[in-house]
């Protein structure tokens, strides 16, 4: 489901009716999208996967649920309920992908259910249906090993499924197929992450490098950076059109700048033939971006960083700032229910992790940008999110919530060795909640 | 995020410059970091200037300037402040350097070079312009400039001036034998550097090691410089070649030898491999020849000790004959001395003379070593067979630890009642954790056998004792017969399976452990044979067999404490975790 068609679902909710304000049941057995499936959920017995710290496994919990939708069944998110808990129909199929994967279930009664509900009802809480699987795809080379990637470990390990798209796909328009698209920790400046100096030489640089260059030829671009940049604009017009996309590390900043840089020169010379246009920063237009404005691009080529968007500077020595925690925001369930999906989690404060964006400024920040988290007096935030023509984007810094001082070459993180990890459970709301399909209510 | 590491080659500033922050002035600068935390700017920048005013040099103050004006795009406005502060000091090396660094940030690259000739004019013998100059064109990303000013330096300077920051922008570059070179000079004309060069020059790529260690080499070393590729060897796995070449160049002081090769004997112990565990028997045999007494003595048995880690126990006998213990001595010193010789003579497998000289010595020691040499002289007897003769030893010694060895040696002769018996008296905390983790596993499998007495079976576990377990896994397999099925057959077959698979003989272990599983498919040791089985599975690419193997697994036994370890390995069989080293050697 596109963002057009939820927010049209969701047009009773911008309405300012909370949904729980109605009878349970009468909102499930009377409202439009109150199918005869979701009936019979509530009738019979179902299955509470909780998120609360009785889960063990809470990033599998997301993949349990998602493997509901996609056999066709259908799902509740009940946010804000011990920690974000998903309500499922009781199916054998449910009870075995569980039990396999290690997640933990509650199976309750329809009498439990209600009382849920009243508790929802009379609380910041909600329930969102989660009616269609999305279409998930990945914006990475068709190299990447799905360990380079907290996005791609995060579905792998959950057992989401994705495709892979690069370059050729994306300006081919084969971004419509799919519902939510995540950027792999791409440059968007076309300058390979500014490693082009540091790590000359190094055999994956040299493959890097290798690729994009076949891949712009091939498509008939003149140089990696206007071919990214091309692919930048394919993917505000993916988002435009009412995609979620969803970005960490630098793929976030670059592809801002990306979109800023139509027709002004911000690569290196290494990367383009030609220095970077002196005045660069001056002429960038941030009219054409998502989240940020006025921002202050990094001269050098030889240092690791692309703006002064990213607070934390983890490159650039003279202004590098150590790791603190960012503090999740709470909002509104039953008025905010979008921020509130994307903050579900089991804890408030989780630590802080490098990226080669790992924050954003704050005062780069666009007017009418939702922060959902931030550290605490910190000139920076860490997580973003916001509306673009028909479809909604969010923007998370750092690059593995689990490796906090990643360094290339470091081993990839296994995940099963952290299947409670609050930071990738922050990714896996992000693709679930283009699940979500509020239900239209009776008024 | 390692980029930045590589520029940041030419460091060696700021922070004794900090420490020189006036103690007045740090509650203000306090104070504006909380400003500049929070991102009000202004205040930050007021503060900040407050300080300069009294102390126009202040070191943190003038950082504080230059990160907060470079937050809002205006670090020209640091300018003033530093030209004020060359005022009251022309030679300040750190307010030069930041001058350099906010021209070059600025991107005024004739105010760079302006700068550096005015200082270089001011301090015509000092390496530092040319050094500071050449790190702030290196980081804005012109290697070759960089490299050109370090030339001209050296050009100006003469001799071996900068080799250092030629060396470092060398491995920034990637041309590794150019900056063992350059550390090469660096460290013969100060040895000072070697550390440094040493640490630079272990970083080189596999690829490019042995044209470093030419470098090194060619011509004909100095002793420093030797001993530089000595220790860069042993880092790199070949620590015999480091030795040979570090025996060759050890310093003529005794005192000074031995700190050198001290400092190679611990290197070479972090390799924990057994090439580097004989080039350390070597350097502390070494050792003990360039000191005396007691510390000879310990260099001589701790050189032992390395050798049997090698696994060369004639060298570490041969060390050991020369360690003259006289035997009337009651020093607690020889004493250990003479556990070390009765250890790793008892695991050479000189059992007799290991026990001659425990009865002779053992009033002597603390009953700690005593103990565990009675343990591993009776162990040692076990695995020659030697049955009566190891309980003998232990006759009399009612400790715990040698109840679990009476336990064991019980189990070999096949008294499994016997066996029960004594493990229980043991109980769970005698000796190591994995020892105790062994014999529990061991115990388990046996209650489960029916019969009290089993010498195949007793036998059978004795050779997997001595590590022959190809013929402990032909011995299960043939005893499972014997005993009844519902009797332990399923325990000892999935036993025999589980040691096909740690063997790599995976068709065989999935023929043992369908056995097992036939036998009982659902007793207590299913669990363990069906994890065993997707294992072998695994090993052979079979993994839809792996994957089925491991549901039925997880979705039958769901109480079973392999759960956690099943879901892991099904994750890995469908691919959504990486494969980890454990995981590989498992």
């Amino acid at each position: 489901m596109k963002r057009r068609e939820f927010l049209h679902a969701l047009g009773p909710l911008v309405g300012g009716l909370p949904l729980a304000a109605h009878a349970a049941r009468d909102v499930w057995v009377s409202g439009a999208d109150a199918t005869d499936r979701t009936r019979r959920a509530l009738d019979a017995d179902s299955l509470l996967i909780p998120m609360d710290d009785v889960q063990r496994n809470h990033l599998k919990a997301y993949g349990v649920t998602f493997r509901t939708l996609k056999r066709g069944g259908s799902a509740e998110w009940l946010l804000n309920y011990r920690d974000g808990s998903f309500l499922l129909p009781d199916t054998a199929g449910t009870r075995r992908d569980a039990s396999l994967v290690g997640v933990q279930l509650e199976p309750i009664s329809g009498g439990d259910v209600i009382a849920i509900r009243g508790e929802i009802q009379g609380s910041n809480m909600d329930a969102v249906p989660l009616e269609k699987a999305p279409k998930v795809a990945v914006y990475a080379p068709p190299n990447a090993a799905p360990w380079d990637d907290a996005v791609t470990m995060a579905l792998e390990y959950a057992g989401i499924e994705y495709d892979k798209v690069w370059d050729p796909e994306v300006i081919a328009g084969k971004l419509g197929d799919y519902e939510w698209l995540h950027l792999h920790h791409e440059d968007f400046t076309g300058q390979f992450s500014k490693f082009f100096l540091s790590y000359s030489g190094s055999p994956w640089l040299v493959e890097m490098v290798r690729l994009n260059a076949a891949t712009a030829r091939q498509l008939g671009y003149d140089s990696v950076a206007t071919l990214k940049k091309g692919v930048a604009r394919a993917i505000r017009a993916f988002v435009e059109d009412g995609g979620f996309l969803f970005a960490m590390c630098t793929a976030t900043e670059t592809l801002e700048i990306g979109l800023a840089a139509d027709g002004v020169d911000v690569a290196a010379q290494y990367s383009d033939g030609t220095p970077m246009d002196p005045d660069a920063s001056r002429r960038l237009q941030w009219d054409r971006t998502f989240a940020f404005e006025n921002v202050q691009l990094e001269q050098s080529a030889a240092i690791a960083s692309f703006s002064d968007i990213d607070g934390h500077q983890v490159n650039n020595p003279a202004l590098r700032q150590p790791l603190g925690a960012f503090k999740l925001f709470d909002f509104s369930a039953k008025i905010d229910p979008v921020p509130t999906m994307l903050v579900q989690c089991h804890r408030q404060v989780i630590p802080d992790f490098y990226g080669l964006t790992t924050s954003f400024t704050r005062n780069r920040l666009k007017p009418g940008v939702t922060v959902l988290a931030d550290e605490s007096g910190a000139p920076w935030v860490k997580y973003i999110h916001g509306e673009y023509g028909q479809g909604t984007w969010t923007f998370l810094g750092g690059h593995d919530p689990e490796d906090p001082q990643h360094q290339i070459g470091d081993p990839p993180t296994d995940l099963s060795l952290h299947p409670a990890s609050p930071g990738y459970r922050l990714i896996l709301n992000n693709v679930l909640f283009p699940a979500a399909k509020k239900r239209e209510l009776k008024t | 995020m390692k980029g930045a590491a590589s520029v940041l080659l030419l460091v060696g500033l700021l922070g004794s410059a900090l420490h020189t922050a006036d103690a007045q002035s740090r509650a203000p600068l306090s104070e504006a970091l909380q400003y500049e935390r929070r991102g009000d700017i202004d205040k930050a920048v007021s503060v900040y200037r407050s300080v300069l005013r009294d102390d126009r040099t202040n070191a943190a103050a003038i950082l504080g300037l230059e990160r907060v004006y470079q937050s809002i795009n205006s670090l020209d406005s640091l300018l003033p402040v530093l030209d004020s502060a060359l005022d009251a000091d022309p030679r300040s090396r750190f307010v030069r350097e930041v001058q350099l660094r906010v021209y070059s940030t600025l991107g005024r690259s004739e105010h760079v070079g302006a700068t550096a000739a005015a200082w270089i004019e001011l301090v015509p013998a000092s390496p530092d312009p040319f050094r500071q100059w050449a790190f702030v064109i290196a980081q804005s990303g012109d290697l070759d400039q960089a490299m050109s000013i370090l030339v001209a330096g050296r050009d100006r300077l003469g001799g071996t001036a900068l080799a250092p920051e030629m060396a470092r922008l060398h491995m920034a570059i990637g041309d590794w034998p150019s900056a063992a070179r350059e550390w090469r000079t660096a460290s013969v004309s100060n040895p000072g550097n070697a550390p440094a060069a040493i640490s630079g020059l272990n970083q080189a790529p596999p690829t490019e090691r042995d044209a470093v260690l030419r470098q090194l080499r060619m011509p004909e070393p100095e002793p420093e410089v030797k001993r530089i590729a000595a220790e860069l060897l042993v880092s790199w796995g070949r620590a015999e070649e480091g030795w040979t070449l570090l025996e060759s160049a050890l310093p003529r002081n005794p005192r000074t030898a031995a700190a050198v090769v001290r400092a190679f004997a611990e290197r070479a112990r972090r390799q924990q491999t057994r090439e580097s565990a004989r080039a350390r028997g070597k350097a502390l045999a070494r050792l003990a020849e360039l000191t005396t007494g007691d510390e000879s003595k310990q260099a001589r048995l701790d050189a032992a000790q390395a050798f049997a880690d090698a696994g060369e126990l004639s060298a570490a006998r041969r060390l050991l004959d020369r360690v003259q213990l006289a035997t009337g001595s009651r020093t607690s010193d020889a004493a250990s001395a003479m556990a070390t010789v009765i250890r790793i003579s008892a695991e050479s497998g000189r059992l007799d003379e290991a026990e001659r000289r425990f009865r002779e010595w053992e009033s002597r020691l603390g009953a700690d070593d005593a103990r565990k040499l009675r343990e591993a002289i009776s162990w040692g007897w076990v695995m020659q067979n030697q049955l009566d003769r190891a309980e003998a030893l232990l006759a009399g010694d009612s400790t715990v630890n040698s109840l679990a060895v009476l336990g064991w040696i019980a189990t070999y002769r096949g008294d499994l009642r016997g066996a029960i018996e004594r493990f229980r008296a043991a109980g769970p905390y005698a000796q190591s954790r994995e020892e105790a983790t062994r014999r529990t596993t061991v115990l388990a499998l046996i209650q489960r056998v029916e019969p009290d007495t089993v010498p195949a079976l007793g036998m059978a576990l004795l050779r997997l004792a001595q590590g022959d377990t190809t013929s402990a896994i032909g011995g299960l397999e043939r005893v499972a017969v014997d005993i009844p099925v519902r009797g332990g057959r399923a325990d000892v077959l999935a036993l025999a399976g589980d040691l096909a698979v740690a063997q790599g003989s995976f068709e065989r272990s999935e023929t043992l452990l369908l056995a097992s599983l036939a036998a009982e498919a659902e007793g207590p040791a299913a669990p363990g044979a069906e994890y065993a089985l997707a294992v072998a599975y695994v090993a052979l690419g079979r993994h839809e067999d792996a994957a089925r193997t491991l549901e039925h697994l997880i979705l039958t036994f769901t109480n079973s404490a392999l759960l956690p370890q099943a879901r892991r390995l099904l994750d890995q069989v469908r691919g959504v975790i990486p494969q980890s080293r454990s995981d590989e050697t498992a």
